[in-house]
């Protein structure tokens, strides 16, 4: 509010001389002027009426001056012409109730109000109606009046003048008197004017004040105002015609003044967005503005007058309005909300507003400006602007937190770590305030938790007990997605919670998903407003990075299972490339041998059978030689000939079978068969002791009797090489896991280190006399079985252990034999 | 005395032919010897053996195949094969075309002695 226009215009109008006063026209229902209320008066106003301010304000004047409308003056019929036709009026009347003579100068700034400017003048004519009776008086009057005083005759040729009259023309008294009061006015007034004259000569009266120009001698024009008097003689006839004349500048200055002051502050008034009322200091609305009217719901006519707090009800604005009032200070409020009581579909409002207090010369409060300035749409955009940067600081909130899980993911190997960081950022983000991470059991049949947070409450249950899936958890696990219930305590789940358990306000499961199987669980619990859909969502998100730390520790684990199979082998790489090797070079020695197999058959058994034949031959031959030494050393050499054949044979037969497909024919055997059967094959010497002990309850073997008996033999027979001096043979049976472990063993020279790795090779022997299979084959012989093994144990000059591995018949429990005899 | 068994030796080995129509001679028997498969083909065409002694390996054939082709002409002789590879095939096979027996060499001559004793005696 431009308070220092209203404020000077308030003082210009409080302090001219000249009274004012602001009325609203009263029509009634023919739109006749009936009546008009006082809306505002000035001090001038209070002394030249002698009506008191406080009396009058907002009072009908029919109440004030009562009978005013009966008044000749008709003041109000006057007054609204002015008000309906906008026309100002100026006019001097007498008014019978006040007893004064005014001149009124009436305007209307608003169609149905008029305001009033009027000077008492009262005295004036007073004046005139004893200018002929009292000379002295007259003169005195006439020489000190300030207002101009003139005598002309019938055709306007000044004949006297006082000398305020030659003053304020700028001419001296003799060069005044000289002239018309025609010459001294210019061109556009002189036909109104004359006839006023004309009229006022015809009735010989007075005039009305009118208001007209003047030049001066120095051709300067100023405003006057004039009233024409004729004084007739005791017939009625004119004799003279005198002018009062006053120069009206300073006046027109002010009302020009006021005036333009008035347009400007409606200019204001009506140009700007805001609500804008003038109160008074009781807060009766003096005026608004048309946005004011606009805003308040209510048309101007209808809220000047009133109290504000009769339409708008509200005790602290009031508090407010009078400590504004009392303090003259103004007070700003913004983005205050209000709610119209009559008009509740606005829903709340907010304003801005200003209440400043107008305050006369003397710094007392005339009046209070509300300014009001609706801020809603402001308001709601910073509201949505407000919502929406929460949002975006949710979201920011979420997208770090989830970083940080990845992070997590990132950071550590070992899936509990990173289940617990998860678990943490999450647990904040969604602002619960318990919870726990759990796996799946082996079984699938319990939920494993990794760990727990109870959130500060106590918990006695017992951490050893199962954990069945089943309940809201079940849910999760069953379909994999995530359950949340806000009022958990009443669900049909809290019967199942075990005693002691934390107390579950709302609980909340996402699931963690390998393979696209529920295979553990995220909870969350205690989020003291409640979980929403969002937190479900947050839950699941953390829950599938979970899930991506689960699979890659799963992973991590496997790999470096996978790395430490890996480093074992290449640490034993050498050993391997060794023995791979081996098995290459035995696998080229056998192909060799199994190539030699067939000539050997053929070509050395061929000339071992001509030998054999000779020798037989030979022997005949010998026989029928007479009895002599040379004779006896003949049969000597024939039986070693047929000796070293039958030991030959004995290579190229083990040779044959080394390289012979075996095919064991597995059958039931008697160990104690067995060997006693390799036994009666080799000639037993006497300085070597046997012994045998074999199990009682040794189970029948599963195996080729051929194959075992020949293992035997073989065994056997290197025991015995390996005693040449004589010792003991032990052959010892036992068995455990469906095997039996039979042994022999020798108390001979025994094995040195670097023979051991070769000894199961074919084509190897220690002994000068050897063909180098017997190992090889009873090895090849003893694996043809299920789960067949040989091995040995030997210290040098103490002996050596071969033991044979093979499969025993299985005795079945009794429950089977029972289940056989039932079927 | 009723006559001579008869009995044909076949083998490309010189020196067991020779020790064997020794041996075989000495104890009573008719000995005809052949070196290769066709030569036998063309002895045994010619007469009757009582048994043949057949090796497995032979230049031209293999020892079973002759008693496969000769089947018809040794009908009622005995047939012995003797190899110095055995292996279940071979050994099978030889039975399949008629053979009494499978030696492996080197044969002692008492066993082949009581062995031809023991067949020629229940062909009768």
């Amino acid at each position: 509010m431009p308070e220092t226009i209203k404020a000077s215009h308030q003082f210009l109008l409080e302090n001219m001389m000249n009274g004012y006063a602001y009325h609203k026209m009263i029509f009634d229902k023919d739109e006749k002027p009936v009546d008009y209320v006082f809306l505002e008066v000035n001090k001038a106003f209070e002394r030249l009426t002698g009506l008191k301010r406080d009396e009058i304000i907002d009072k009908k004047v029919t109440e004030v001056l009562p009978g005013i409308d009966k008044d000749p003056a008709d003041w109000i019929g006057v007054y609204g012409m002015v008000a309906i036709t906008g026309k100002p009026i100026r006019f001097e009347n007498y008014s019978e109730k006040l007893n004064k003579w005014y001149s009124v100068y009436a305007y209307s700034p608003e169609k149905g109000y008029f305001a009033t400017t009027f000077e008492d003048i009262t005295a004036l004519k007073e004046l005139e109606t004893c200018l002929f009776t009292s000379e002295t008086k007259y003169r005195r009057l006439y020489e000190t009046n300030r207002d101009g005083i003139v005598q002309t005759d019938r055709i306007g040729r000044i004949v006297e003048c006082n000398k305020a009259y030659a003053d304020m023309l700028g001419y001296s008294k003799e060069e005044v008197l000289d002239l018309t009061y025609q010459q001294l006015t210019p061109e556009k007034w002189r036909q109104m004017e004359n006839e006023i004259v004309n009229q006022s000569w015809e009735k010989a009266g007075y005039s009305p004040v009118y208001e007209k120009e003047f030049v001066r001698k120095d051709g300067t024009v100023f405003p006057v105002s004039v009233r024409v008097l004729v004084v007739s003689d005791e017939n009625g006839k004119p004799l003279e015609m005198w002018s009062i004349v006053r120069d009206i500048t300073r006046r027109k200055q002010a009302e020009e003044a006021v005036t333009n002051e008035k347009n400007v502050l409606k200019g204001i008034m009506e140009n700007t967005d805001a609500m804008l009322a003038y109160l008074d200091p009781e807060f009766n609305f003096v005026a608004v503005n048309s946005a004011y009217a606009k805003g308040s719901g209510h048309s101007a006519e209808e809220l000047i007058g009133k109290n504000y707090f009769a339409l708008f009800p509200n005790v602290e604005n009031q508090a407010i309005f009078e400590k504004v009032r009392d303090t003259g200070k103004t007070l700003e409020y913004r983005d205050t909300p209000f709610q119209f009581a009559h008009q509740p579909e606005r829903g709340v409002t907010y304003w801005n507003w200003t209440l400043a207090a107008v305050k006369d010369e003397k710094g007392h409060v005339q009046g209070l400006v509300l300014s009001l300035m609706e801020t809603t749409q402001r308001k709601e955009m910073e509201q949505e602007l407000l919502e929406t940067l929460e949002v975006s600081q949710q979201r920011e909130s979420e997208i770090s937190a989830l970083l940080k899980a990845s992070k997590a993911v990132l950071h550590h190997s070992e899936f509990q770590h990173i289940a617990r960081a998860i678990f943490d950022v999450c647990k904040e983000l969604v602002g619960a305030s318990a919870g726990y991470v759990a796996l799946l059991s082996k079984e699938g049949k319990e939920n494993d938790v990794l760990f727990l947070d109870p959130g500060g409450l106590p918990c006695t249950v017992d951490p050893n007990l199962p954990m069945p899936i089943r309940g809201l958890r079940g849910e999760t696990y069953r379909t994999g997605k995530v359950a949340y219930h806000n009022d958990f305590l009443y669900s049909k789940w809290a019967e199942l919670m075990p005693e002691g358990h934390v107390k579950l306000k709302n609980v909340l499961f996402a699931p963690l998903i390998v393979d696209k199987k529920t295979v553990g669980i995220i909870g969350f619990a205690n989020k003291p407003s409640g979980f929403t859909e969002r937190d479900a969502n947050m839950a699941l998100a953390f829950g599938e990075i979970a899930s991506i730390a689960l699979i890659n520790s799963r992973m991590l684990e496997a790999l470096e299972e996978n790395e430490n199979r890996l480093k074992a082998y290449s640490e034993h790489l050498e050993e391997l490339v060794e023995e791979e090797t081996n098995k290459l070079k035995d696998a080229e020695r056998l192909a060799a041998i199994g190539e030699t197999a067939g000539m050997v058959g053929h070509d050395i058994r061929n000339p071992l059978q001509a030998i054999t034949s000779s020798v037989y031959l030979a022997k005949e031959e010998v026989k029928s030689l007479p009895e002599s030494i040379e004779k006896e050393d003949l049969a000597e050499s024939l039986a070693t000939i047929g000796k070293q054949v039958t030991y030959i044979n004995k290579i190229v037969s083990d040779l044959q079978d080394f390289v012979k497909p075996l095919n064991p024919k597995i059958e039931e055997s008697d160990l104690h068969k067995l060997v006693k059967d390799a036994l009666l094959n080799i000639a037993i010497p006497d300085n070597v002791k046997v012994l045998i002990s074999i199990e009682e309850d040794l189970p029948q073997l599963i195996v080729d009797e051929y194959f075992i008996e020949r293992v035997l033999i073989n065994l056997i027979t290197n025991a015995i090489q390996a005693m040449p001096d004589g010792g003991t043979l032990t052959i010892k049976a036992t068995h455990e896991n469906g095997m039996a472990l039979i042994s022999v063993e020798d108390t001979g020279l025994g094995i040195p280190e670097e023979d051991r790795k070769k000894i199961f090779k074919p084509l190897f022997t220690t002994k000068s006399k050897g063909q180098g299979f017997g190992l090889a084959v009873c090895k090849r012989l003893v694996e043809a079985h299920s789960g067949g093994s040989i091995a040995f144990e030997s210290e040098v000059g103490k002996g050596s252990k071969f033991t044979v591995k093979v499969p025993i018949k299985v005795r079945r429990p009794d429950g089977w034999k029972q289940l056989e005899q039932s079927l | 005395m009723e006559a001579a068994r008869t009995i044909l030796v076949v083998d490309d080995d010189k020196s067991i032919l020779r020790t064997f129509t020794h041996i075989l001679k000495k104890n009573g028997y008719e000995i005809d010897s052949a070196e290769t498969g066709k030569e036998a083909m063309e002895k045994a065409a010619s007469r009757h053996y009582d048994l043949a002694l057949v090796d497995v390996r032979l230049p031209d054939m293999d020892g079973t195949d002759l008693l496969a082709k000769m089947k018809k002409q040794l009908q009622r002789t005995i047939k012995i094969v003797i190899t110095g590879f055995p292996s279940l095939e071979s050994g099978v096979k030889a039975l399949d075309e008629g053979a009494d027996a499978y030696l492996v060499k080197p044969v002692k001559p008492e066993e082949l002695l009581t062995l031809i004793k023991e067949k020629l005696k229940n062909k009768e």
